[in-house]
């Protein structure tokens, strides 16, 4: 596989990996099951699109990804208080469902939805179910709309973001916050007892994670160039559950590890082909990743029935390289 | 100004009609949710691909019966056969998805059904090819044909078999209440409902008892998707935004509750109706169902038949 | 809502305590006044209201009426997580331990309401962090070494033994800076060598860091050792308290655990 061929693929996996650590805020550690980060990820990536239309700074260049941003994290969050704050008291199936929703009417919402055409373009409206295609340049040759463009973030941005957003979530974990929302997870009233605003804190998590995705979902924006609501959907934010689950409900390395194994699997899957093999159906004759939908679901099946806490648990590494950290910090120490 | 009033007024009872007979079907299937949910407290996500295998496998069945056939025996017969299919399908995914991972907590069993859903959707869009079966029209006195034709409502035609929507659920209905409330077997689902455990102690065989369960509830949701696939397309995910609505609507009643299933799916259905007889565009429709259910979840999270329980500190 | 205390109740003070639930009244015109430093039984057969005042103390359960001082603050509605930094502290009839953390963490997520760094502080990793988690950790050690838990620190909480599971509970108490300490049965399930340990740590909890301690025990030679006062609940109400000889004798503290007599009155309950 080439450089250019695998650039995009690096691209989505970097994206996969964001999406996962922030969904690993508010299920793993806080162990709130929210089914609705499609959502925050589309209103960051819609974010930063309109912003690419209406209030591009024209001095910036290419810095404007900068305030495209953060203000997709903005709005995500406050969205998540929207949905955070009724929430408050529903408590596992009930809080899934309900994120579920709003992860629907979010989508729902944008794939009917006009927006005025702004400075780019007076007088049209753009959106819907197509969503708005951007392009690099404008004028250029690309089957966009000629009069959009938007600024280019591409392999490094993206993984220079992963990184900072795993330091800055593990050292949340690490800290009295991420004890407290860990502590919530196992059990709410012992949190109530140790004088833990619980409240606050579901708050403060779905915040967290919902400012994260939206930052995912603002750089998905600017490699694309691209926003349509199909990105967006349930099956999205079932894929970074799975992601969350195989990894680890609490382990945010282990997110990384799975968006990385999940991302690439339909590419090493198309290797492997059945077109050949004479005994099957002709319909099921496919190369491998076509099958790789179907897999998902049975992988995501058998996981949680053989597998539960995923490849690292809650620990960020795994014990034999704990161990081996522990043994080189023994030795450092007088 | 009078002239849109009273245009729209002669359009209201087609939409109440309407909304009614697909609120029968919400109930159908909001019912099967209920009864999984009161029985082992799981919100089963691929109820509504039973739907969908249901509507498949009446599809199949059609394709087998003779041309010459009677819509009048053909349709019970496949309404039957998706039924069986729907009842089968709920039962293997139990023995084989659930069962395993019923003693391994809520978060378990919400992903194992959420991957079960996957997988029979796109198990079925990978054999199908992902083409929209419909009923062949073209000849008269055929299944299609006949499931197509109107009736005038005010000033517009409903088709008459949605009138079968609320027939048959209420007969459902009539037999579900009859199990459950007058033979051992329902009384037995009550038992289970209450307390798994207690139940076993008194020697009750809580894995039959859920088995059979889920064959009720597959059962109903099977027939409900072949009754729409009737008068609509039969395609893989037309399970999806109806599951996700019938769950609504056993929320909307309060999740457990059967006779809050059937209240709820009516409600919903109407909802619905008068949403789009007032104007709300069709592509909002959808968006109306999960209002609903957040509004009901933060403001009576019981539902409207429902009871609150409360953890013991 | 009245700031007027009575001087000598300046410690703890609730006065006519009642809760329902359903049709069922679990407690009754409970009132109750502590001293600093002082230790207090709370006793009475299974089913008398004896947590569920616990839970109207501590705010886990909303008052049907009646009022609550603590060291001249009114906290009769205030929610839970206040009245813990308030430094009322409690532990549980089933240990609530945070299973999948160590036994380190859950004493440190107790110290919680001495964090003083925000969560940006904590991204960022800024000097207060350091300072405060420095703190914090030496602080946690030391209520491990006081329960004896200090070689059992990265232990995974779910596994310890029972007898250790109960000690956790109580240091977690400890840690949280609490003046006033509600124990709720920590002697349940414990081998006598275990209980003899626990009565000394709750006599230390008093004398050496100066808490005070309301204790609900099944444990008579215990509660009879240790508390300087019992008060004796039957179906939500009060119906004695005094010194431990006057509680043992009061007849119906005796019907109350025993039924009526069928002979010989005005002996002890166990």
């Amino acid at each position: 596989m080439s450089w250019t061929e695998l650039q995009p693929i690096l691209c989505q996996v970097g994206i996969l990996a964001l999406l996962a650590l922030s969904l690993n805020v508010i299920c793993g550690m806080t162990g709130l099951l929210q089914l609705g980060h499609a959502g925050f990820f589309a209103i960051g990536a819609y974010t930063a699109g309109l912003y690419a239309i209406y209030a591009t700074v024209p001095g910036l260049g290419w810095f404007n990804v900068l305030p495209a941003a953060l203000l997709a994290m903005l709005m995500a969050a406050l969205f998540s208080l929207a949905i955070g704050i009724p929430c408050l008291r529903l408590a596992g199936d009930y809080l899934a469902i309900a994120t579920l929703g709003f992860g629907e009417i979010v989508r729902l919402v944008l794939t009917n939805v006009d927006f005025p055409g702004g400075r780019m373009f007076p007088g049209e409206r753009i959106g819907g179910p197509t969503g708005i295609a951007f392009t690099e340049f404008p004028g250029s040759l690309w089957p966009a709309h000629p009069h959009y463009s938007a600024e280019y973030a591409g392999l490094g941005v993206i993984w220079v973001a992963v990184i900072l957003v795993y330091v800055v979530l593990l050292n949340i974990k690490r800290s009295s916050v991420g004890r407290a929302f860990m502590c919530i997870r196992e059990d709410e009233i012992a949190a109530r007892a140790m004088g833990i605003d619980v409240p606050r804190y579901k708050i403060g998590a779905f915040l967290l994670s919902a400012a994260f995705a939206g930052l995912a979902g603002a750089l998905f924006f600017h490699q694309q160039l691209l926003v349509s609501p199909s990105n967006f959907s349930l099956l999205k934010s079932i894929e970074v559950l799975l992601v969350v689950v195989l990894g680890g409900m609490g382990s945010l390395a282990g997110s990384v590890c799975a968006a990385v194994l999940l991302a690439l699997l339909p590419y090493a899957l198309r290797h492997v082909d059945l077109s050949g093999v004479g005994w099957l159906p002709h319909a099921l004759q496919k190369p491998l990743s076509e099958y790789s939908m179907l897999l998902y679901a049975v992988l995501l099946i058998v996981l949680i029935r053989l597998m539960p806490q995923g490849i690292l648990a809650m620990k960020e590494a795994p014990p034999w390289l704990e161990a081996w950290f522990m043994r080189i910090r023994g030795r450092a120490q007088p | 100004m009078d002239q849109d009033l009273s245009e729209a007024m002669s359009d209201l009872p087609f939409y109440l009609v309407s909304g009614l007979c697909v609120g029968a079907i919400y109930a159908l299937v909001a019912v099967g949710y209920t009864l999984v949910y009161g029985i082992i407290k799981l919100i089963n996500f691929a109820h509504g691909e039973f739907y969908m295998v249901g509507a498949y496998a009446g599809f199949g069945v059609y394709c087998l019966l003779p041309a010459s056939l009677s819509p009048w025996a053909a349709i019970p017969l496949m309404l039957l056969a998706s039924g069986a299919a729907g009842a089968a399908i709920a039962g293997v995914t139990e023995r084989v998805a659930y069962k395993p991972i019923r003693r391994s907590g809520r978060l378990a069993a919400l992903l194992t059904a959420i991957g079960v859903s996957f997988l029979l959707q796109n198990t079925f869009t990978f054999v199908a090819n992902a083409q929209p079966l419909q009923y062949p029209t073209g000849v008269a006195g055929s299944v299609g044909e006949v499931c197509q034709r109107t009736v005038r409502i005010g000033s517009d035609g409903i088709t008459v078999v949605k009138f079968a929507y609320l027939g048959v659920a209420l007969l459902f209905c009539v037999v579900l209440w009859f199990i459950v409330m007058r033979t051992a077997f329902g009384r037995a689902m009550r038992a289970v409902s209450q307390d798994a455990d207690a139940a076993v102690l008194m020697g009750v065989n809580v894995d039959k008892v859920i088995r059979n369960t889920f064959l009720i509830g597959g059962f109903m949701a099977g027939t409900a998707g072949n009754l729409i696939a009737l008068q609509s397309v039969t395609e893989p995910m037309m399970g999806f935004m109806p599951g996700l609505k019938s769950f609504v609507a056993a929320v909307l009643g309060g999740i457990g509750s059967v006779p809050g299933a059937i209240v709820g799916g009516l409600a919903l259905g109407m909802i619905e109706g008068l949403a789009v007889w007032a104007g709300v565009p069709t592509g909002y429709k959808d968006v109306a169902a999960f209002v609903i259910l957040i509004l009901v979840l933060v403001i009576r999270p019981q539902g409207l038949l429902g009871r609150l329980r409360n953890e013991k500190v | 809502m009245t700031t007027g205390i009575r001087k000598e109740f300046d410690f703890f003070f609730a006065e006519g305590l009642s809760k329902r639930f359903g049709g069922v009244a679990a407690v009754s015109d409970f009132s109750l006044e502590l001293k600093a430093r002082t230790l207090v039984g709370l006793i009475g057969p299974n089913g008398a209201g004896k947590t569920t005042v616990f839970n109207l103390i501590t705010g886990m359960e909303r008052l049907d009426s009646g009022t609550v001082y603590f060291r001249q603050r009114y906290i009769t509605d205030e929610p839970a997580h206040r009245i813990s930094m308030l430094g009322i502290a409690r532990t549980f009839q089933n240990t609530r331990l945070l299973g999948h953390l160590s036994v380190l963490d859950n004493v440190k997520v107790a110290c919680h309401a001495h964090i003083r760094y925000n969560v940006f502080e904590a991204a960022l990793r800024l000097p207060r962090f350091h300072r405060v988690e420095r703190d914090i950790e030496a602080k946690s050690r030391e209520f491990l070494d006081l329960v004896g838990l200090a070689g059992e620190q990265q232990t995974l909480a779910a596994s310890l033994p029972y007898g250790l599971r109960r000690k956790l509970e109580i240091a977690r108490a400890l840690a949280t800076g609490a003046d006033l300490l509600l124990l709720d049965e920590p002697g349940a399930g414990l081998n006598p060598t275990e209980t003899a340990e626990l009565t000394r740590l709750i006599r230390l909890l008093r004398d050496d860091f100066g808490v005070s301690v309301l204790l609900i025990e099944h444990d008579m030679p215990m509660v009879m050792s240790l508390c300087e006062h019992i008060v004796v609940l039957n179906f939500g109400r009060t119906i004695a308290q005094g010194s431990p000889d006057a509680v043992k004798s009061n007849p119906a503290v005796i019907e109350a655990y025993l039924g009526k007599p069928r002979s010989k009155p005005g002996e002890p309950p166990c």
